[in-house]
């Protein structure tokens, strides 16, 4: 079959709706014609113009035989081509590929031109760190993978290129290293996300769903991140790891809970300094929890647990509080969710206002209008600011508290002490691919303990955790 | 689902603590007075040795089952008799920590605690644990484990200044007959490894390492009678009036009235290890139901121990004087059967019938499971693939 | 089935047992604090006045002026849960008595027992076994008053003046546990502080409030009792003076002085003074020395000696000079931080403790309460020979018949 290539412009034209932004060029090329089509606003018009344009127009030398071979092998030779029949190349014409027809050539010829316009790197807003890499991940996925890419200079790494959303076609990349990952893992999410029916991909959190094992859990199951240090860090570990073009967040499985009381700061400080820090995360995570809840509960059943100076002080200052104690702390906590979510989305100049409006006379006036008692204003202010210990499971951590609150007031301590069992009892229950949500707590991996609560020195760290079901070469390094 | 051996060891140690520090201690005083901490150091070393015993042999049952192993050595009839003796003996423990825990619950958290809101969420918590599994029992086991050990030593050890030693003395002023009384009365309090029968084929046995069983029941052992020295040193002849072993302890520690803080805490612990070791008798009340009823789902076992939970508080108000069904000498009877005499046929019988050759069946399925297994508890062999590693890795040094 | 399956699943199960739940404790999630339902006692005193029990509790009275957080309210009946129950009346709230930091008796119903009233507030009312037991001595609601105050005008509580003074033979808090110990233990004897009311300040007493009479007007009117409105203030007495129970029932009490003598007995006790008089040697000029005494360390034998209990005690003490009075002192005076324990004073300080000692257990024999654990000793160390002795002596008598013989080792505390 031989194209005609006026016609199959009308062709690919028509297929695409005369949309505006097709553009097309006719140029000949030794009397024959040739149609030059792209997206103009996709399309990086200098490399058109250098690398396509140009040569067709000023070739001069002279050509024995197959002018389509010749344009092909030597006109163009400069850039990477394929060749494609007209549904192919109308679909790489939407990927940013200029389209070359040609009258009488047997296939379409395609090269791509993507224009590349994204944000530059920049250190990202919620993973900010003192000492470490400041990169983060833009909305391109070659930006993306060229921040890994210049990270690993070896063959293990595989990029497997998969096309997501029947009508986005978004580019999604997985990544992992071949001797470190697990095989029967890998092919597991491939085939995950094969199988995903969905008519766009905008962002990677719409995978989620598709991934995970229990998608109405309330936990996360699946890492996220926005560096390609974590990435590649988790990537070392035996994970797998998920980017997907338009979002700077990748994601990584399989996750474990321990994941989000890590961070990547922990690997470049002092040891000591960050079991420390670590310890003051999980403590920070039950305080945030249940302090509310436990304080509904020894005010409404157990007074008598709080030492008799203290109980002097909460008696004093809750005396005439027309509320009780878990309409109060609710209040309060609806207070600062309503002044969180305003501040999210206010413009920055507005939302320091909220903030003075929100703490001083908002947080002051009620406690001298005697609607809310101090303490728990305090204990409230005290929960969701430690919420942000772990920002990425603050959702997360305020459904729970609100549950605690619930069940603090209806059954006091002992009712919590059996949320607390139940929680750990779901969290127990469920692996995310293969890896103990739990681990290296339950279950207790003796050779995992180095990077739990505690953190060993880098050195002392020389197998891989255990706790990821990873390839079972285990071993980081050889040595002592 | 299999629970590799270290999650089993931290079953029998919380087993072995379970019952041991609510009312237990002041009990044993009636009878034995402060060398009661004798009749527990006994009952607890045989229950270590009867640890011992059935792990051998659910070692050597292969994946076979409890049922499946005494029905190939004793026949279906005894099976199905023994079985419901254990299903007895498993209900009289649950009773025992449910009831043990209502009181301690009403009695020292609240003023007023209705039976329903105390055990409704209670049979709720059993109901969702012995429904997901052993594993899941075991895992929450894991995490709650040493929160309770190093709370009890804690509080123990505050209070271990108070303890005079000279109150133990004389030592068996009356002979050793009131110890043996003693143990016999309150023998349904211990018999802490009888649970391991209903474990048969649910254990890993690739990671095996006797000193981690030797080491969790001395440590057992070492930590029930360090609290017993520390509660008899200290309360002396007021021990019998005192109920609750641990947070009584924590509050004669301290000198002002409400129990400190961190002691709560510690109590609290206590009771989330009381709620797991219930969910453990309850798992094994829902396999002897199982097995008896030959029931292949877990729905209906499940809300029969559920709703014998449930019912059990609602007994407790019902039936005065249940406390002395416990105590009488049917009881005792019934429960050394089926803790000291059960395990010792099915063990006797179990190595006549095997002498010489292991059930264990390497089929197919047995492989399955095993991979399953491996692959979610992470119980391969971490020598041998360091040791592949490190081979590939020397030839690639060679080379 | 199946679809009977689904329903019962276990997971709908335990959300249906939830939603249950939540239904039936819903009308919580508006329950008011319990600090504010209920009056939270924090000290209790219970007398009786010829027949009528008295009861005076003091109750904590949330309000932002915190030297005025104590109230003290009166009750009375012919039991003691009646006497109780009318404070409750006064108040208009149940009464909490989780908080509850002393129990106080009063004389009277020391006389008549006790027993009955500390299982009445343990069991029943839950008062902590550890909270602290006094005997007091004067009008119950007046002690109330005073021992409220204390609490509230000043820094300091009446646990803490209890406390501050060492000499207590057992040398630990007085509570309601240690006495049930003595109670249930073979020989009955209880030991507890008793604190009298004064009219005019003692040179150890504690001012009962800077305006008594204006602080004392603050408590509300029991149905029984009431506030006396403008009373001059009372003033909380306390020396050390202990009280002694047997089976519950007052039997003794201890001056200090005797205290200190029994408290010989007892290593638990580390400090303490000794006074010894006419020191004449090389270093001392006819001085009465005061030397401090501390780590005591008693060592108790026990022995049968033709068939008679023998108490073999070693006392163990290190000792520095506090005071010397003498007359015409030298300038040897500057030597003694270094040499003050010379073989005279260290004779005289023996004599002292061992006089004291005998006097002691003269005491003991006398009125017939083993405060100092004889009893305990012989049962435990000697057991067989020690049952057969009692049963010829009789419960009552058997410090009769006991030999004492002291050991000291003095040393210097530097």
């Amino acid at each position: 079959m031989k194209i005609d290539a006026q016609k199959v412009e009308e062709r690919i034209k028509e297929r695409l709706h005369f949309s505006s932004d097709i553009k097309s060029r006719a140029v000949k090329f030794f009397n024959c014609n040739v149609i030059i089509m792209y997206i103009a606003e996709i399309t990086d018009n200098k490399l058109l113009n250098d690398t396509v344009i140009y040569p067709i127009t000023s070739y001069s030398k002279t050509i024995t035989g197959d002018k389509y071979a010749a344009l092909r092998d030597k006109v163009l030779s400069s850039i990477e081509l394929n060749e494609l029949d007209v549904d192919e190349a109308t679909d790489k014409l939407l990927h940013a590929h200029t389209l070359v027809l040609m009258d009488g050539a047997p296939k379409i010829l395609t090269a791509d031109m993507e224009k590349i316009t994204v944000r530059a790197i920049a250190e990202p807003p919620n993973n900010l760190v003192i000492k470490g890499p400041r990169e983060g991940f833009n909305e391109s996925l070659k930006y993306n993978l060229a921040l890994i890419r210049r990270r690993v200079k070896t063959d293990d790494l595989v990029v497997q290129n998969l096309e997501l959303g029947k009508l986005t076609k978004t580019q999604i990349s997985v990544l992992y290293f071949s001797s470190v990952a697990d095989k029967k893992i890998v092919s597991e999410i491939v085939d995950k996300l094969k199988k995903i029916d969905i008519d766009g991909v905008v962002d990677s959190h719409y995978l989620i769903s598709y991934l995970q094992k229990n998608p109405h859990s309330l936990f996360k199951q699946i890492g996220d991140t926005e560096k390609p240090d974590i990435l590649l860090g988790k990537m070392l570990e035996g994970r797998v790891g998920i980017l997907v073009d338009g979002t700077p967040i990748a994601l990584t499985l399989p996750f474990i809970i321990i994941e989000d009381l890590q961070n990547s700061d922990d690997y470049y400080g002092q040891p000591i300094h960050v079991t420390l820090v670590r310890i003051l995360r999980l403590v920070g995570v039950v305080i945030a929890v249940l302090l509310p809840g436990i304080y509904i509960a020894l005010e409404i059943y157990h007074y008598k647990i709080i030492p008799l100076s203290f109980l002097v002080t909460i008696m004093n200052t809750t005396q005439g509080i027309p509320f009780s104690p878990f309409v109060e702390v609710i209040f309060v906590i609806l207070l600062f969710e309503i002044l969180y979510e305003a501040n999210l989305r206010m413009p920055q100049y507005l939302g320091i206002a909220t903030s003075i409006v929100g703490a001083l006379i908002l947080g002051e006036t009620a406690v001298n209008a005697g609607l809310v008692s101090p303490p728990t204003v305090m204990i409230v202010a005290l929960s969701g600011i430690t919420f942000y210990i772990i920002p990425s499971q603050a959702g997360q951590f305020s459904v729970l508290r609100a549950v605690a609150c619930l069940v603090g007031a209806c059954l006091g301590i002992y009712g919590i002490l059996l949320f607390c069992v139940y929680v750990l009892a779901y969290l127990s229950s469920f692996d995310s691919y293969n890896s103990a949500y739990l681990a290296p707590t339950a279950p207790y991996i003796a050779s995992d303990q180095k990077d739990f609560m505690m953190r060993a020195t880098i050195n002392e760290m020389k197998n891989r955790p255990r706790s990821i079901a990873n390839n079972r070469n285990n071993l980081r390094r050889r040595g002592k | 689902m299999k629970i590799n051996y270290r999650q089993t060891c931290i079953l029998i140690f919380l087993s072995q603590i379970a019952l041991k520090f609510l009312a237990l201690p002041s009990l044993l005083y009636t009878k034995s007075e402060s060398n009661s901490i004798f009749v527990a150091l006994f009952l607890m070393v045989i229950d270590g040795i009867y640890a011992f015993l059935i792990l051998n042999l659910a070692e050597n049952s292969g994946e076979k089952n409890i049922y499946e192993f005494m029905k190939s050595c004793l026949g279906t009839v005894v099976t199905k008799i023994f079985l419901v003796l254990l299903l007895v003996k498993f209900a009289l423990s649950m009773a025992n920590i449910s009831k043990g825990l209502e009181f301690f619950v009403a009695d020292n958290l609240y003023n007023e605690l209705s039976w329903f809101a105390y055990i409704l969420p209670l049979a709720a918590l059993i109901g969702y644990m012995i429904y997901k599994g052993i594993r899941n029992i075991a895992r929450v086991g894991e995490i709650v484990c040493w929160f309770v050990l190093v709370g009890i030593i804690f509080i123990t050890a505050k209070s271990f200044s108070g303890a005079e030693a000279e109150s133990f003395l004389p030592l068996f002023k009356d002979g050793l007959s009131p110890l043996f009384e003693s143990a016999f009365k309150y023998s349904s309090w211990f018999g802490s490894s009888t649970f391991l029968l209903l474990l048969f084929g649910k254990i890993d046995f690739s990671k095996k390492k006797t000193g981690q069983l030797v080491r969790y029941l001395l440590l057992a052992i070492v930590l029930v009678q360090f609290v017993y020295y520390v509660f008899y040193g200290v309360f002396q002849v007021t021990s019998p009036t005192h109920n609750f072993c641990l947070s009584d302890l924590s509050q004669f520690s301290s000198l002002h009235t409400s129990i400190e803080e961190l002691s709560w805490l510690v109590v609290a612990l206590w009771i989330v290890a009381q709620a797991v070791q219930l969910a453990l008798y309850g798992y094994c009340f829902q396999q002897a139901i199982k097995y008896i009823f030959n029931i292949k789902n877990n729905v209906f076992p499940t809300i029969v121990v559920m709703l014998y939970v449930f019912v059990l508080s609602l007994i407790g108000d019902l039936i005065i004087g249940l406390e002395q069904i416990f105590l009488s000498p049917a009881v005792s009877v019934i429960t050394i059967c089926t803790q000291y005499v059960i395990p010792l046929v099915i063990f006797i019988a179990g190595k006549i019938k095997y002498k010489n050759k292991k059930p264990r069946n390497k089929n197919k399925d047995d492989n399955q499971q095993r991979a399953d297994d491996v692959v979610t508890e992470h119980t391969f062999k971490q020598d041998d693939s360091q040791s592949e590693t490190k081979k590939q890795d020397g030839k690639k040094g060679a080379v | 089935m199946k679809k009977l399956k689904t329903i019962f699943s276990p997971r709908k199960l335990v959300l249906w047992l939830c939603i249950v739940l939540l239904v039936f404790t819903l009308p919580q999630l508006n329950a008011k604090a319990m600090s504010q339902t209920e009056a939270i006692v924090t000290m209790m005193f219970v007398d009786k006045e010829q027949d009528t029990i008295k009861v005076s509790a003091v109750v904590l009275a949330p309000g932002q002026d915190r030297t005025k957080n104590q109230q003290v309210y009166n009750g009375e009946g012919e039991t003691l849960s009646a006497a109780v129950d009318s404070v409750s009346l006064s108040l208009g709230k149940d009464m909490g008595f989780a908080q509850c930091q002393i129990m106080g008796l009063g004389d009277n119903i020391c006389k008549d027992g006790v027993i009955n009233v500390l299982d009445y507030m343990t069991r029943t009312k839950k008062v902590g076994r550890n909270a602290g037991l006094i005997n007091f001595s004067g009008k119950i609601d007046e002690f109330a008053q005073a021992t409220a105050d204390v609490n509230t005008s000043k820094n300091l509580s009446l646990e803490e003046i209890i406390n501050f003074d060492k000499r207590f033979i057992l040398a630990k808090n007085s509570n309601i546990e240690l006495f049930y110990m003595g109670y249930f233990g073979d020989t009955g004897i209880g030991i507890i502080p008793k604190i009298s009311l004064l009219d005019k300040p003692y040179k150890n007493s504690v001012e009962a409030g800077q305006s008594g009479g204006e602080s004392a007007g603050a408590g509300g009117s029991g149905s029984g009792g009431g506030q006396s409105q403008s009373k001059p203030p009372k003033y909380l007495f306390y020396d050390g003076t202990m009280s002694v129970f047997k089976f519950g029932k007052t039997v003794n009490t201890i001056i200090p002085t005797m205290v200190d003598k029994l408290n010989y007995f007892v290593d638990k006790n580390q400090t303490g003074s000794i006074t010894v008089e006419g020191v004449n040697d090389y270093l001392y000029n006819n001085a009465r020395v005061v030397v401090n005494m501390a780590n005591k360390k008693v060592f108790t034998f026990v022995s049968f000696k033709d068939g008679k209990p023998n108490l073999d005690v070693s006392v163990h003490i290190s000792v520095m000079v506090e005071e010397v009075d003498e007359e015409n002192p030298t300038q040897k005076i500057l030597r003694r931080n270094q040499e003050f324990l010379t073989p005279e004073l260290v004779k005289k300080i023996k004599e002292k403790i061992e006089s004291d000692m005998h006097e002691a257990l003269d005491y003991c024999k006398q009125n017939k309460i083993d405060v100092i654990g004889v009893y305990k000793h012989f049962n435990a160390f000697a057991y067989k020979k020690w049952k057969k002795y009692i049963q010829q002596t009789g419960k009552d008598n058997f410090l009769n018949d006991i030999d004492l013989h002291i050991t000291t080792l003095i040393k210097s505390e530097f």
